[in-house]
């Protein structure tokens, strides 16, 4: 899979972070650096959906919405990273599989 | 604030906060970067029940801010008397006492007690996010708020 050991990468405190462009739900691309030069970012990496809406992800989702006018009071910009498949993408194959074929045919 | 996904974990591998499990995503991680890409803050959280929240940033986000400061004897909150004691209806207010033992310490008298336990969560969450009390107190409620107070003002 090529997955990295969690600690291998992650910058540290007092570290350079590295750049990163990622999309919006709109397709717009966003560039980390790009919000940097403006301001301090904040970016929160969600869990995503792991088979699930992970609640405290939620919360902490809507805890930083509450607070967006805040963060623009103070310049700072917030990055909410929603990780991994949209859900969509993660039910389709499932409804594919050899055992939920054998489910219908019951 | 701006949403954006992160599909085929790009980000996720890039941070090295990539959760290597079964039907997993990544582990939830908060970064709090300056102009120059510096990160002030990092907090990785390796389980699923807790969330960084906005203020735990706040000191980072916004290190000039001043704490809330409350001086001695100000009314801080008028609060319901016992709904259940008629004779002691109406509102009593909330004082504000700063003492020289703990001078971050803001502790509120309220007096007769007949406060709900409820009202007083109440009260302690808009107010501060700690509260120590004591609900056993017979004709004055005291408790604490950990919040700064200037005992000279």
């Amino acid at each position: 899979m090529g997955c990295r050991n969690a600690n291998a990468q992650t910058p540290a405190k007092g570290e350079t972070a590295p750049d990163l462009t990622l999309s919006t739900l709109d397709g717009v691309k966003v560039q980390l650096f790009g919000e940097t030069s403006k301001g301090t970012t904040v970016l929160v990496i969600l869990r995503g959906y792991p088979g699930y809406q992970c609640p405290f992800c939620q919360k902490q989702a809507h805890d930083f919405i509450a607070h967006a006018s805040e963060f623009a009071k103070v310049k700072t910009t917030v990055l909410l990273v929603y990780t991994g498949p949209p859900p969509s993408l993660i039910d389709a194959p499932r409804n594919f599989s050899p055992r939920k074929r054998r489910r219908r045919r019951m | 604030m701006i949403m954006v996904t992160d599909p085929d974990y790009k980000v996720t591998n890039l941070y090295g906060v990539r959760w290597n499990a079964p039907e997993e995503t990544a582990y939830p991680s908060t970064f709090v970067l300056d102009k120059s890409r510096t990160v002030l803050f990092q907090r990785i959280i390796r389980c699923t029940v807790m969330s960084t929240t906005c203020s735990d940033l706040q000191s980072t986000v916004e290190p000039h801010r001043q704490p809330l400061v409350i001086r001695p004897n100000t009314v801080v909150a008028t609060c319901e008397k016992s709904t259940s004691d008629p004779t002691r209806g109406g509102r009593s207010q909330i004082l504000a006492h700063a003492t020289q033992r703990h001078p971050l310490y803001f502790c509120v008298a309220l007096s007769p007690i007949r406060i709900s336990k409820n009202a007083l969560k109440s009260f302690a969450s808009v107010t501060s996010g700690e509260c120590v009390h004591d609900y056993d107190s017979l004709d004055a409620l005291m408790f604490g708020i950990h919040v700064l107070i200037d005992p000279v003002a």
